[in-house]
């Protein structure tokens, strides 16, 4: 058994061929995103201090004020007050070499990266063209089904390659493999997404749509705060489900060189040749564990969505 | 049959609120559920719509709500015409408050929240000014001290009572109830009941689909008999009980009580 492979390794299943010289850099960009991220939430439960039902998280205008521009306020003050005294070398160059170098990161970063702004861009797509379908309108439902059935006939593998060789007929130049891999990925994920859509909304009793629309709300009114809502909650398992296979055929990016874990792995075995068996389960595991935190914290917002449901259901 | 005249010379009910007029629905799957049917409703009238199941009144209290299209006919709602336009759509929607057979509360939001929607989103009311209508509503149906409970865990009486309360919210001049005991046990049909007989004294328009004959006594002003999606009969509620004209109507009453 040759474990010390991956010991020695670990560094490129992790990060992939991005130089650890910029890994200070990368993890500023991190900190500051998260920042980013705390801020927004730190406000938004500021500004929404109930939540029991949907329309009671609705801002007020000087609320709103106070959001739109105090957000960006507190993140410039962040930066040139916090950081910028903190940090020894020029923040932003720091920061942009980090950016710069970003397509030399691989290994499982790039995965999860790859993972989470498919998963993101798929869902929007996704709800967009699920909606469209079930629009009594020609002129959205024919496009969307269109979409749907063709991309559902399709292989992934296919859409990929497909993306590859369609994007320089287009651009006039070659598009970055991550960013053709990742259109390819939202436009599959997407077409199952709104099959999801549609076949939660439908699932709702029709009651709920009449009592809505009875009450003079208008369609989009309805949708956004009856039926979405309701619907939403109920999809979340089948939502998982397409989520957790796209975080696996991320590896198929690895057929267009674009460096995520799957390549990674394969470049460590090519360059040992003494231990196949260990680098493979070594990303067997990371997979799983990707993939496990997904379920798990699907679960948690299924039991946080649940709280309004019956007792004795 | 009531008209602008008997409307206006009966001391009870005002001018015409409610006007059908041959009004024709036939379903995809070819059943005529409404055939030439037409009804007139004065303002602070209780009509009571009864019949057997199948026979239209249903399809037609959803005809006035515009839930279901109607394929001929005219319908017009203190003088808003309900027709393609969209604008007078929704605006016959917000007034006629529509009480369903399942209650059909939004399971995602606490009483409250069911209440206060509508009044936000169409009338355009700050949460605060909804909220105290809302109260006040809740405290009229009893319902008060569970303005914070979601739907799942009230009895269905409980929840009727929340629903017609919901109606009511958008201050509607005329309420259809389709069926709204139906669906409870016995014992919780009395207080559902009682909230509407207290809205009709207070002198709301009502359009009532019930089974509840003794409901249609004490506050019903008018009762109208279907079958087959037209009327077969309709007089004041004393009579029509007692001495029924046609042969249809004496079998189904005598079934029935």
């Amino acid at each position: 058994m040759h474990w010390d492979v991956i010991y020695r390794n670990i560094d490129y299943f992790l990060i992939g061929p991005f130089p650890k010289a910029k890994l200070p850099a990368l993890a500023l960009l991190v900190i500051v995103a998260v920042m980013l991220f705390l801020a927004l939430r730190w406000l938004k439960e500021v500004i929404h201090d109930t939540h029991l039902s949907v329309v009671e998280t609705k801002p007020t205008p000087m609320q709103r004020i106070v959001l739109y521009l105090g957000t960006p306020l507190l993140l410039t003050g962040l930066w040139f007050l916090v950081l910028e005294p903190m940090y020894p070398e020029p923040l932003f160059d720091t920061c942009w070499d980090a950016i710069d170098n970003f397509d030399r990161l691989g290994g499982i970063t790039m995965s999860i990266i790859l993972a989470a702004l498919g998963i993101f861009g798929a869902f929007w797509v996704g709800l967009v063209v699920g909606l469209m379908r079930q629009s009594k309108r020609r002129i959205f439902k024919y496009p969307s089904m269109a979409y749907i059935e063709v991309i559902r006939g399709v292989p992934l593998i296919m859409l990929i390659f497909w993306f590859f060789f369609l994007a320089p007929m287009l651009l006039g130049q070659a598009m970055p493999k991550f960013w053709t891999t990742l259109v390819a990925f939202i436009i599959f994920t997407s077409a199952y997404i709104a099959e999801i859509v549609r076949a939660g909304i439908q699932s709702l009793p029709s009651g709920q749509t009449e009592a809505a629309r009875g009450t003079g709300l208008s369609g989009i009114q309805s949708m956004m705060f009856v039926i979405l809502p309701q619907a939403l909650r109920n999809m979340i398992p089948s939502f998982v489900n397409q989520f957790v296979s796209l975080t696996k055929d991320t590896s198929l990016a690895s057929i267009i060189g674009v460096n995520e874990l799957f390549l990674s792995a394969n470049q460590v075995n090519q360059r040992e040749l003494t231990a196949p068996m260990e680098v493979f389960t070594t990303i067997a595991v990371m997979y799983f564990v990707i993939c496990y935190v997904l379920t798990a914290t699907s679960r948690r917002l299924e039991r946080q969505m649940a709280r309004y449901q019956a007792r004795d259901r | 049959m009531p008209d602008k005249d008997s409307c206006a010379t009966n001391p009870r009910t005002g001018d015409v609120i409610v006007e059908a007029q041959g009004l024709t629905k036939v379903f995809a799957n070819g059943v005529k559920a409404l055939d030439d049917f037409s009804l007139t409703v004065c303002q602070g009238e209780v009509v009571v719509v009864i019949g057997p199941s199948g026979s239209g009144k249903s399809t037609f209290l959803r005809c006035l709500n515009g839930l279901e299209e109607i394929d001929a006919g005219r319908i017009v709602i203190d003088g808003v015409e309900l027709n393609h336009s969209k604008k007078n759509r929704r605006a016959i929607r917000t007034e006629v408050g529509m009480v369903f057979q399942s209650f059909n509360l939004f399971p995602h939001m606490t009483v409250l929240g069911n209440i206060n929607l509508a009044q936000e989103l169409v009338r355009g009311k700050t949460r605060g000014d909804a909220t105290d209508t809302t109260m006040a509503l809740l405290d009229k149906v009893g319902m008060a001290e569970r303005a914070d409970s979601y739907p799942a865990q009230l009895s269905g009486g409980q929840q009727q009572r929340v629903a017609i309360a919901r109606a009511l919210a958008m201050h509607p001049k005329v309420m259809l109830f389709d069926e709204a005991t139906s669906a409870l046990d016995p014992e919780v049909i009395g207080e559902v009941l009682g909230v509407m007989a207290d809205l009709a004294r207070e002198g709301m328009t009502m359009i009532v689909v019930t089974h509840e004959m003794g409901f249609a006594r004490e506050a019903g002003d008018r009762v109208v008999f279907m079958e087959h999606g037209a009327m077969v009969e309709q007089g004041p509620v004393e009579p029509f009980f007692d001495a029924p004209a046609h042969e249809r109507t004496q079998t189904f009453l005598q079934q029935i009580v």
